[in-house]
């Protein structure tokens, strides 16, 4: 499994290019317009989408063939799938958060945009969590193909998604943040950390049916 | 046995694969073959990439879908349309092989990698045929495996790079435990390698022999339609139609050449073997 | 081991081999007791089936030329670096008898014949 990580790590860094542009582009956003929602959460799912691309990448050139006759089973394949999947979010999003707060520094930092942020983050990598645990059976099933139309339609849609909400949260008639202080939150995060592992079991089992089943 | 296909069964539009074939320790095996006779389908069985609908592959000495990575390490494969990822390069394969193979020596890879000419820093996208080519039966030959599986390894290599590749498989087979089933269109290449030879045409095999056998025993005998009649159809295997009269492919050359002094009776080999076999009508 | 083989001959691939170990080892190229190449080593240089060298390999064992010890290779025997040379000595003993018949019967005298050989001994650039 180790061999496969390295495998992904090594095509995930030859979209160096790809990055640096998005990584610019959220640099020049956070410091420009105050908004430090839309780095992370853009950098959080595009950390869940190069993971789940990482199948397109298998796929393409009828590379499945070949990958599957080296040593290793089906089920390591898919666990590493999981494992490379959530460290994408985890590294992209860590990024992502560093921009927004070097970008909020500018403009000075308190503890209430601390708190505000640190919860954002976490609900935004919460989703993020989640988008991966749905398309990485999305993608083992449908292929390469599909699976790029799919990513084009995911990725406007995010955007879509994470302006809306954020403007959304932003123009409530009732201010969100009380109320969040008021709910408990070690019951919210434990509700949430359960959603996210019934998901995530959920969709290995079916990832896993699926590769078990899927012929090269 | 390394290879144990003992009748393999796969259900397709086109055809119905039904092959039974064995893999020796110590041999090497060729595969010939038109195309979509067969031959890839019968690999990617043994590679467990697809599934029988029924019958047994043993592959060494474990039922195929049970083979744990351990024994997997075992196997080098080349596959002709598939292969890493074109955008690495070689350097960045050998990382990716060397946590995957217990026995991958990535300084030994290197310095074979540059010793056939290959350069380690550039992706494979820019390779040559010849070049990809070479470097797929590096990586397969890189981990010491036991048993080679080689789909059509020397497509696309010009005929020094061949014999070069040639040379490379016969020394890989000084190891008495080792194995090789390959798969080639280029006839001449398996001629003088292979031990014996399966022919697989739609999906069944026509033809197992020795090459040894088809080499000094088989024959191919021209005649035209006055001669045909007159001729012992007894030992003959297949009859193709030529525009001179009737090609036909038989196991007893000596005996048409003892009692045919007048007829034409030639060498067989692999390619015309195939050609008879396939479009010819059996005898 | 030089060994060429002509693979256009009709001659089977495995008996040249035997023919040019043979050759070899009555010329003495190949002592008693020469580990012969093995089989793949030997299969490797000529380019053929490893199938095909074994057949060889098998033929002078039978006949007695060499000596395969499991696990070891195959070695020269010696016994018959004699016998060959008899063998050789026998054969051309046949070949001419049946030329001495043959001109018996075509009316040549004997002298006549044996002049033949002496004159063909002469001119033969053997």
């Amino acid at each position: 499994m180790k061999g496969l990580l390295v495998k992904d790590y090594l095509m995930l860094s030859a979209q160096k290019r790809f990055m640096l542009l998005a990584l610019i582009m959220m640099i020049v956003i956070s410091v420009s317009a105050n908004n430090g929602s839309f780095v992370i959460g853009y950098c959080a799912f595009m950390g869940s989408l190069m993971g789940t691309n990482s199948i397109s990448y298998d796929d393409y050139n009828h590379g499945y063939s070949f990958l599957m006759t080296l040593p290793f089973t089906r089920k390591e394949y898919v666990l590493e799938k999981f494992i490379f999947c959530l460290s994408c979010v985890v590294l992209f999003s860590v990024v992502g958060a560093l921009i927004a707060l070097v970008g909020q520094m500018m403009r000075g930092l308190n503890e209430t945009y601390l708190m505000s942020f640190g919860l954002t983050y976490l609900i935004l990598i919460w989703i993020a969590f989640l988008i991966a645990a749905i398309m990485l059976p999305v993608q083992l099933h449908f292929g390469s193909e599909r699976a790029r139309i799919a990513f084009a339609i995911v990725m406007l849609s995010l955007f879509v998604l994470v302006i809306g909400g954020i403007k959304l949260t932003e123009g409530l008639p009732i201010q969100l943040d009380p109320i969040f202080s008021q709910l408990s939150l070690p019951l919210m995060v434990g509700v949430g950390i359960g959603i996210l592992g019934v998901a995530f079991a959920l969709s290995y089992s079916i990832s896993l049916a699926i590769m078990q089943r899927k012929e090269f | 046995m390394l290879v144990k296909l003992d009748h393999v069964k796969k259900h397709y539009a086109t055809f119905d694969l039904d092959c039974t074939m064995e893999l020796a320790e110590g041999c090497i095996t060729g595969v010939i073959g038109r195309n979509g006779a067969g031959k890839t389908t019968t690999f990617k069985l043994i590679l467990d990439l697809i599934h029988p609908d029924a019958g047994e592959i043993t592959i060494l000495d474990e039922p195929v879908s049970k083979l744990n990575t351990k024994k997997r390490e075992q196997i080098g494969v080349v596959l002709s349309d598939s292969g890493f990822s074109e955008s690495l390069h070689l350097e960045a394969i050998a990382r990716i092989l060397k946590p995957m193979y217990h026995t991958f020596d990535p300084a030994d890879f290197k310095k074979q990698a540059q010793a056939a000419g290959l350069p380690l820093r550039q992706p494979l996208s820019q390779f040559s045929n010849g070049m990809k080519a070479k470097a797929k039966l590096l990586m397969a030959l890189s981990h010491h495996p036991r048993l080679l599986i080689l789909d059509e390894p020397t497509a696309g290599l010009d005929v020094v790079a061949r014999d070069e590749v040639l040379d490379m498989l016969r020394a890989f087979m000084e190891n008495e435990q080792a194995g090789i089933l390959i798969s080639s269109h280029i006839s001449s290449d398996l001629e003088g390698l292979c031990d014996d030879i399966y022919l697989i045409d739609q999906g069944k095999v026509k033809l197992h022999e020795s090459n040894e056998t088809i080499l000094s025993e088989y024959g191919l005998i021209k005649v035209n339609a006055s001669q045909y009649e007159k001729l012992d159809k007894d030992y003959l295997l297949a009859v193709e139609k030529e525009g001179y009269g009737y090609a036909c492919l038989t196991n007893q050359r000596a005996y048409y050449q003892e009692n045919y002094p007048g007829i034409v009776v030639e060498k067989a080999n692999l390619d015309r073997v195939l050609t008879i076999m396939s479009r010819g009508e059996s005898k | 081991m030089h060994i060429i083989i002509n693979n256009s001959s009709q001659q089977p691939i495995y008996e040249q081999i035997v023919e040019s170990i043979k050759a070899m080892i009555m010329s003495g190229e190949l002592g008693e007791d020469t580990m012969l190449p093995s089989v793949r080593a030997l299969a490797r240089d000529l380019k053929i089936s490893a199938l095909t060298v074994k057949k060889a390999y098998d033929h002078l064992e039978s006949e007695g030329f060499i000596v395969t010890v499991h696990g070891k290779g195959s070695f020269v025997a010696m016994a018959n670096a004699n016998l060959l040379a008899e063998q050789a000595r026998k054969e051309v003993e046949a070949d001419l008898e049946r030329a001495i018949q043959k001109g018996r019967r075509c009316g040549m005298t004997d002298e006549e014949i044996s002049d033949l050989v002496r004159l063909l001994m002469e001119d033969s650039i053997c």
